[in-house]
């Protein structure tokens, strides 16, 4: 079934509870609420979802906008609720209070940057109006974490029974697995609620998520909330939150399942449950999920979204193949291929040759075989991989792990060159191993790291490649103690705290490698498969608290990169002088600074280097042998801009380097595999060399370009077929060179001699 | 001027095959107004070349006429198209116009020395010739717009862009050289380029260029016209060299096993695929056989 519908931004149906996002409250916080609602939101509350309705329905046309406003919000008539709180505002200016309602129903609707503008208004009219203070951080938190954390540690302080504050403060220690603290709060929240009779469902949703986090899978909770009311999905639903932001697919799905048995009408949860099927490649599961919850709510953008990338993979093709590894014995998983079909001819050749030397590595490097089949998807259309992975386009990432299952951007989905895509495969394969060596229990920042340190240390690309803002990070002590790195990719609180938790979790994993071996990496997945902590893990693999361990952490960066950190500024200054004597090409000072800036860290090949300047500069000069020495050591490194690597291939060659030519030829595949010229290139040198297997692999990508002259392809195919003495593919292969041109001199020899009919 | 004396030969229409000769075809170029001295020199190398492909393979080298520089004038070109229909009567027509076109007031203008020619006026001239097949290349910018009036069932029209908003000066033509001058271009191997060939050479190596440079295209060729496949605009190899060396027997033979293979290719999706190669085979076989006695002036 197609599809068919186009995404709107609207407000949503009425959510009780909000996955991911997480901070939406429910309407019974309200603290001016009309008596006539409380009942209805007492039935509610009861499970009397039936009563509840022929509750509010008589009050959505209300003498009071605001009282229909909220009666038609419970109803899930959203776009009449929002219709009806405009008119309230326009009717009522100055007050305060239905503005902060109007920004709730944003805020519950998963539209945060709407919600936080009403709050700001509102609290424009009263500064100290609480109900909108809370809506506001609730908004914040969902896009600045800084920001909010500090409005939320000054209203707590100010405010520090209010039931809504602490399930806020409770859901950010649970994401930092800070559950005794959480726990704490929840109990207060608890006491608080009961002397102001305010429905603790909330809360007993929140009590269950620390159960969780514990690995208690039997809380007491569930069924308390579902005494208190049967159909309260979210009881099942809001802990999922914790279970995603620790790679648990299997059991987020368990627990939505739950949330959809004992509430039918959970769209939500019957969006999430669709959502994450698919992440657990159950395409069929997925799609009767979301399809129910499109009829229940068309307007969830998540929901929507996924339903058309379903309707795209349908222009995916699967190709089934095998990775062979040897773990006590020689054994083989499945590999899943699932590409474009507009590109996986020319992608598929590559994407399983790294795939199986992946397979192979990390079997072996983290002593775990894997047990389900592996499936890696690339997207051309990097919306859909974003949809893919959160559900919402426009997000910046470039690959996600699931488990079995990795999705990631095909090189065709940004500009060429503009990513190294072997890199990222190779980055997620490593999660692969990790998350499932540990059963999904590692914490972020180890499964991060371990894949940073496989990037820099055996994967495709040589070197190891620190961006030049996260040297300064580091310089201005930025990085996090062990213990809390996780913060630093859930919730950062600085634009590039992200990539810089990246680069300190692989700097971190790099070094215990280096210090106490890299099967220390292993034995710290073991811990942490046997639920231990980061603390707990360290503690037990590497003999030291995690505070020893950061000074570890300290020293080794003084040893590999402390001139860069204690000359940054100068090196930086330096490098931009040697751009700027580059650009008006003044060749001897770009010689003499780029030089001084080497010497203070030659291992620097990204964006705005000195190597190409160098490069250039002895080109400039006539000094060619310096020039290609320059261009070598940047491409040593790691360097991987797809025109300089062709420039070094095309020097190489001429200095009579072939072999030396081909490779850094084929290292052009992981960053611009695209290249119809490279193809046939790599192809006829690998085929010049002997090496066939090589040259069938780049006549075959070659093919799936789509090239001009495809029996020409065809031809190179057959011979080379030949050469590996596969007479019947050759011949095959002839035969459609022969069906393009028929009249093709070199493929009638080859047809008659591959039919013995060359008289 | 120069007149033009047509040689007339009989024709062995064919699909996809040519025939010994030619068929009598008068080729004229017009290489436009560079606006630079360099596009001045590229144009005028462009024509040239393009006149030289065309008189290697004509019957006649005064079937090419090339008109490039100050002569490409209004009076002149008008002149010139005027007069061929008296002066002869070729099979195949072809004119390529290489230069800028420009758009004003909503008509098109081939950018000449003095007043440009417009399309209207190309159009009228082209329209008194009445050669059974017709090629017109117009590879300027701005050039799409003339699909739509010089389109006809006899013509195969030829255009470096899309359409009039397409204005920056196009590659195209570097392309339609290098197919001309380059067996790249002959898909079949069957040493003829036809006019489809010579478009999608072009197409597909401008195309290139813009990928590989990482740019935006802002131009695209198009083609128009049912007999693209029909009109042959250059030729290669054996069939050259030896063009009135070639028994008829053996092309007869070779158009027939040709047409058995393109209705065999017509049912392949009706074939077991084992069958529809062995039988392909043996044609391919036979076909080689044929081709080895052309080439050994058998």
């Amino acid at each position: 079934m197609q599809f068919n519908i186009t995404a709107k931004r609207l407000i949503q149906t009425l959510c009780t509870g909000l996955l991911l996002t997480g901070y939406a409250v429910a309407e019974e916080y309200d603290p001016n609420r009309d008596a006539r609602l409380l009942s209805c939101d007492n039935l509610y509350n009861r499970g009397n979802i039936d009563g509840a309705i022929d509750c509010y329905a008589p009050l959505a046309n209300d003498q009071s906008l605001h009282v229909s406003a909220e009666a038609s919000w419970a109803l899930g008539k959203t776009r009449d609720a929002n219709e009806y709180f405009r008119r309230a505002v326009d009717q009522q200016p100055g007050n305060p209070h239905i503005r902060a309602r109007w920004g709730r129903l944003f805020l519950s609707t998963h539209q945060p940057s709407e919600a936080a503008p009403l709050f700001q208004e509102a609290l424009q009219l009263d500064p100290d109006y609480l109900h909108a203070q809370t809506g506001l951080v609730a908004a914040l938190l969902t896009q600045s974490g800084s920001e909010a954390r500090r409005l939320l540690a000054e209203l707590s302080a100010k405010h520090p029974q209010d039931v809504e504050l602490l399930l806020l403060q409770s859901r950010l220690l649970l994401e930092s697995r800070n559950v005794d603290a959480a726990d704490e709060l929840l109990d207060r929240a608890l006491a608080s609620a009961e002397e102001n009779n305010i429905t603790p469902l909330d809360i007993y949703a929140l009590k269950v998520s620390a159960d969780l986090l514990r690995d208690n899978d039997d809380s007491p909770w569930v069924q308390k909330a579902l005494d208190y009311s049967p159909t309260y999905g979210d009881i099942y639903f809001i802990p999922v939150h914790y279970h995603l932001i620790n790679y648990r697919y299997r059991e987020s799905v368990a627990l939505l399942k739950k949330a959809v048995k004992v509430q039918p009408t959970h769209w939500s949860a019957h969006s999430q449950l669709g959502i994450n099927l698919l992440r657990l490649n159950d395409i069929a599961g997925a799609k009767k999920h979301l399809e129910i919850a499109y009829s229940g709510d068309p307007y969830d953008t998540a929901t929507v979204n996924t339903l058309r990338l379903l309707d795209t993979l349908e222009e995916f093709k699967d190709i089934e193949t095998n990775a062979d590894y040897t773990l006590n014995g020689d054994h083989s998983a499945p590999l899943v291929m699932r590409l474009h079909k507009d590109e996986a001819k020319y992608l598929a050749p590559y994407v399983e040759d790294l795939t199986r030397r992946a397979v192979k590595t990390f079997t072996s490097r983290y002593d775990f075989a894997l047990e389900e089949p592996l499936i890696v998807e690339l997207f051309p259309n990097h919306d859909d991989f974003a949809v893919r992975t959160v559900s919402t386009p426009g997000v910046g990432l470039l690959g996600v792990t699931f488990g079995y299952l990795l999705a990631m951007d095909s090189p065709s989905g940004r500009p060429p060159g503009d990513f190294h895509w072997g890199s990222t495969l190779w980055h997620e394969l490593a999660h692969v191993f990790t998350i499932e060596k540990s059963d999904h229990r590692m914490p972020r920042w180890f499964t991060e790291g371990v894949s940073v340190y496989e990037e820099w240390t055996t994967g495709p690309l040589r070197g190891r490649h620190i961006p030049i803002d996260v040297l300064q990070a580091i310089r201005e002590e930025k990085l996090l103690p062990v213990a809390d790195l996780d913060s630093g990719f859930v919730r950062p609180t600085y634009p590039n705290q992200v990539t810089v938790s990246y680069m300190q979790a692989g700097l971190i994993c790099q070094m215990i490698s280096k210090r106490w071996g890299h099967d220390k990496l292993t034995e710290m997945l073991v811990q942490f498969d046997l639920r231990k902590d980061t603390t707990q893990a360290v503690r037990s693999v590497l003999g030291i608290s995690t505070e020893q361990l950061d000074r570890e952490l300290q020293n080794y960066i003084s040893e590999e990169l402390g001139q860069v950190i204690s000359q940054f500024d100068d090196w930086r200054e330096i490098v931009t002088s040697v751009n700027r004597a580059h650009q008006s090409k003044q060749w001897q000072t770009v010689i003499a600074l780029a030089d001084q800036a080497n010497d203070i860290y030659p291992e620097y090949v990204g964006k705005g280097n000195t190597w190409i300047a160098l490069h250039d500069a002895y080109v400039g000069l006539g000094q060619n042998e310096a020039a290609v020495e320059a261009l070598e050591f940047w491409y040593e490194n790691g360097g991987h801009q797809p025109d300089m690597l062709h420039q070094l291939a095309h020097r190489l060659r001429d200095a009579g380097q072939t072999a030396k030519s081909t490779e850094v030829l084929e290292s052009i595949n992981w960053v611009h595999p695209n290249n119809i010229d490279l193809h046939e290139k790599l192809g006829k040198d690998y085929f010049a060399a002997g090496n066939y297997k090589g040259a069938l692999r780049e006549f075959t990508s070659l093919l799936g370009l789509n090239p001009h002259d495809k029996s020409v392809v065809y031809l190179d195919i057959a011979r080379t077929y030949q050469q590996l003495g596969d007479n019947k593919r050759a011949k095959r292969n002839v035969l459609q060179a022969l069906e393009q041109a028929p009249f093709f001199r070199e493929a009638q020899d080859l047809l008659l001699e591959l039919t013995g009919d060359s008289s | 001027m120069k007149t033009l004396t047509p040689l007339w030969c009989s024709l062995l229409l064919y699909a996809g095959i040519p025939a010994a000769s030619l068929a009598s075809t008068v080729t004229v170029v017009i290489s436009g107004l560079g606006g630079n001295s360099d596009y001045d020199e590229q144009f005028d190398q462009y024509a040239t070349t393009i006149a030289e492909e065309a008189r290697r393979v004509a019957n006649s080298p005064q079937d090419v006429i090339l008109v490039r520089g100050e002569a490409a004038k209004k009076n002149v070109i008008s002149s010139l198209l005027e007069n061929l229909p008296v002066n002869s009567n070729p099979e195949v027509f072809t004119l390529y116009l290489i230069g800028h076109g420009s758009m004003d007031n909503q008509q098109y203008k081939f950018n000449i020395p003095g007043p440009d020619i417009t399309g209207a006026e190309l159009t009228d001239a082209l329209n008194n010739i009445k050669a059974p097949k017709q090629l017109i290349v117009v590879s300027t910018s701005s050039s799409g717009v003339l699909q739509e009036t010089l389109a006809a069932s006899n013509r195969v029209v030829i255009t470096a862009t899309k359409n009039a908003k397409e204005r920056n000066a196009v590659r195209f033509t570097e392309y339609l050289v290098e197919a001309l001058t380059d067996t790249a271009a002959d898909l079949d191997k069957n040493e003829s380029i036809s006019a489809q060939e010579l478009f999608s050479y072009a197409q597909s190596a401008t195309k290139s260029y813009y990928d590989n440079e990482n740019l935006l295209a802002p131009e695209h060729a198009r083609i128009e016209g049912e007999l693209a496949d029909q009109i042959e605009v250059a030729r290669y190899g054996v069939l050259l060299e030896k063009k009135d060396d070639i028994a008829p027997e053996l092309l007869a033979r070779r158009q027939s096993v040709s047409n058995q293979i393109n209705s065999l290719k017509a049912r392949k999706d009706d074939v077991d695929e084992d069958t529809y190669f062995d039988t392909l085979q043996d044609l391919m076989l036979e076909l080689a056989d044929i081709q080895r006695s052309i080439d050994s002036g058998g």
